[in-house]
């Protein structure tokens, strides 16, 4: 398996206080990696640091075959960065922006040309790029944020909170975008505290809390690990009683909700309620199972909920 | 080595663009020198800029003291004299613009005074230019009150017939002025100009590129260029030279104003004056990379600018002439580089010297942009990877 990115021990102190805390992991070529982690836990500096942007206070990672302290400027080349900070200038258009900003790679005008092209295309802001940004909405400043990201063709694509405040329909085309750049082979690290997006997109995903990494897997994986017993609402034509299921050893706990109940217990749970109703002539309406969510995950994982991100 | 300059001078194009594709921040820009410029000019206003200003006079009199008048404003305070016949021709002239005041001195005017009686003067103005008129008017009262003085004592002295008495009674208070500045005494803001402009440049240097690296780092726009494969050292070269620029531009606004303004003479070189702006602007610029580099935000940065900013402007001799400061000041003020500026471009502009004689300051603030340049760009490699 190829790495694209591999960390060593990674720490990042701010004072005394530790924002990344010895981070080792890998992330595959072609991978879509998600960081989930809440509010200052230290995703943001993961990525600034894997960016070249923060200097690691000890360990080090490599990028793109580079090392992240001697050879950050090689690493540059190579990377793009989206972050929800809009990196673009007000008074400038969006093409304008686009082309000052690939002119750092030093690429031939054409060719800067002809990608800028494609990507506004791609992103639908081609008829809007002769328009100042300060006119712009913010979900096309996220587009035009991501085209000037990609214009050096990176091979890793970091992006951070890239969907923070965005209108659904930004968020589908954005979201499509990462997928069709994935089918090229594109490595793309996203962080984000929305757990739909980590489903959605990610093929694995690495859980932070406290500057550390808790746990690194694919979605399921992860929800599996958590998922100790199998869950089942089931609902009933009639009322029944609460110490009912008692009565059946496979299920190991009971909680009346409104309407259904709520069963856990081992894999033979299911057959032994059905029999046991049958038995009992009892007549089951619904049958649903219920999987964890990688909000399940996480809060098993780190013993507290995600907060959603305030910021000014 | 030459993509770090090309990279320089693109984030120089592009801060330059943003910058004056801003209303508001080109307006402030243009608007600033102006106001200083015109606060300072008008704030100590001087007789001589009255110097060739035309005014009409009609003098109806003819006699020995309305002719010995109209020889005092024409060759002692020197306005350009155009005569006229009457007040209604002086009226026609100001309504087409031929001149703005006028002068009637009226028929009995020799004969009033010797026979002492009250002679009076009927100034016209135009109201076309309020600040001429405001010091025309000042002139002429000194004046009248002058000569009325003289009059009157020596009416007087023939009755009492000692002069100091009859002084002493016509005026027993009198004031004696002393000028802050020997060498022009009548223009302060020959002397302030050159301050002027270098006070300009080192707030442009200081605070716009202090300000301008902040605001980046906070919009994030920083990480974009930061992100991409180029020199720390284009940043600074390209926050640099767009500063320069500004500073250069708004400098060449207080100066071009001083000259059409307030008639100011450059005696020395012009291209002695420009190489004196552009190495003063560079002695500033490191301090201002220094700044930058050491405050996480733009409030900072401009907190710290002020503290800095303010005791220079006042020991610099900008405003005020340093040998009148008292000698701890004085010792201070040989620290700041804005004092090697100002003095240097004063003596140059005011004085005409040359070369030679201000190479001591170039040097100076040659090795002031050295020596901060070289402290602060490791600094500011350091902030910009936290």
């Amino acid at each position: 398996m190829e790495y694209v990115i591999r960390t060593h021990d990674l720490t990042k102190k701010f004072g005394k206080f530790t924002a990344v805390d010895r981070i080792n992991m890998e992330i595959k070529k072609g991978e879509i990696f998600g960081l989930l982690g809440p509010n200052g836990a230290g995703k943001t500096t993961i990525v600034r640091m894997l960016c070249t942007l923060t200097r690691p206070t000890s360990g080090t990672a490599t990028i793109a075959g580079f090392d992240l302290i001697k050879e950050s400027n090689r690493i540059r080349g190579k990377i793009g960065l989206v972050s929800d900070k809009m990196i673009m200038y007000d008074r400038m258009t969006g093409w304008e922006n686009i082309v000052f900003f690939a002119k750092f790679h030093h690429l031939s005008e054409d060719v800067i040309k002809e990608r800028a092209e494609k990507l506004l295309r791609a992103l639908g802001m081609w008829e809007w790029r002769n328009q100042q940004i300060q006119y712009y909405s913010t979900g096309m400043r996220q587009r035009i944020n991501v085209a000037r990201a990609l214009i050096n063709e990176p091979e890793i694509l970091f992006l951070d909170e890239p969907l923070l405040g965005l209108d659904p329909q930004t968020c589908r085309v954005i979201r499509n975008f990462i997928k069709d750049l994935n089918k090229k082979e594109i490595t793309i690290i996203l962080t984000t505290h929305v757990m739909e997006e980590i489903e959605k997109l990610c093929h694995r995903v690495g859980i932070i809390n406290h500057g550390k990494l808790i746990d690194v897997d694919t979605p399921e994986d992860l929800k599996k690990k958590i998922q100790k017993e199998d869950i089942y609402d089931i609902w009933f034509k009639e009322d029944i009683p609460s110490n009912f299921f008692s009565l059946i050893d496979s299920i190991s706990k009971i909680e009346k909700r409104n309407g259904f109940m709520r069963v856990y217990g081992n894999s033979d749970v299911l057959s032994d309620v059905i029999h046991f109703c049958a038995k009992k002539n009892y007549h089951i309406k619904k049958i649903k199972p219920v999987e964890p969510t990688i909000e399940d995950v996480f809060i098993t994982l780190t013993g507290k909920k995600i907060r959603d991100k305030i910021r000014g | 080595m030459k993509n770090v300059i090309k990279d320089g001078f693109l984030i120089a194009y592009k801060d330059l663009l943003t910058f004056f594709r801003s209303p508001a921040r080109t307006i402030v820009f243009v608007i600033m020198p102006l106001f200083m410029m015109i606060l300072t000019g008008y704030i100590f206003p001087s007789e001589s800029s009255l110097h060739n200003t035309d005014i009409a006079v009609a003098n109806v009199n003819q006699g020995e003291m309305s002719l010995l008048f109209t020889h005092i404003l024409k060759d002692n305070i020197g306005f350009k004299i155009t005569n006229a016949t009457n007040l209604e021709e002086i009226k026609e002239m100001i309504k087409e613009g031929k001149i703005s005041e006028g002068i009637v001195i009226p028929a009995n005017f020799t004969y009033n005074i010797s026979h002492q009686k009250q002679s009076q003067i009927i100034l016209i103005t135009g109201q076309t230019n309020p600040q001429i008129s405001m010091l025309l008017s000042s002139v002429l009262d000194k004046l009248v009150e002058n000569i009325s003085t003289q009059i009157a004592i020596s009416n007087i002295n023939k009755s009492v017939g000692d002069k100091e008495t009859s002084k002493g009674i016509v005026k027993p208070i009198t004031i004696k002025t002393e000028r802050i500045v020997n060498a022009d005494p009548d223009n302060y803001i020959e002397f302030m100009a050159p301050g002027l402009i270098s006070m300009i440049v080192m707030t442009g240097a200081m605070t716009g590129l202090a300000s301008s690296i902040s605001r980046e780092r906070e919009k994030g726009t920083m990480d974009g260029i930061m992100v991409a494969p180029i020199s720390r050292f284009s940043v600074i070269i390209g926050k640099s030279i767009s500063q320069s620029v500004r500073a250069f531009i708004q400098a060449m606004i207080v100066l071009i104003l001083a000259i059409a303004l307030f008639h100011i003479k450059i005696f020395g070189s012009i291209g002695l004056s420009l190489l004196i702006l552009i190495i003063g602007i560079f002695s500033f610029m490191g301090l201002g990379i220094l700044i930058s580099s050491i405050s996480s935000e733009q409030e900072t940065a401009s907190m710290i600018m002020m503290t800095l900013m303010f005791p220079m402007l006042f020991l610099s001799g900008v405003f005020f002439p340093i040998q009148q400061m008292p000698p701890f000041m004085q010792t201070i003020s040989k620290f700041l580089p804005l004092t090697y500026m100002a003095d240097a471009l004063r003596r140059v502009m005011v004085l005409g010297v040359g070369f030679g004689q201000v190479a001591l300051n170039v040097y100076i603030m040659m090795a002031y942009g050295i020596i901060f340049t070289i402290v602060a760009v490791p600094l500011f490699s350091r902030m910009v990877n936290e």
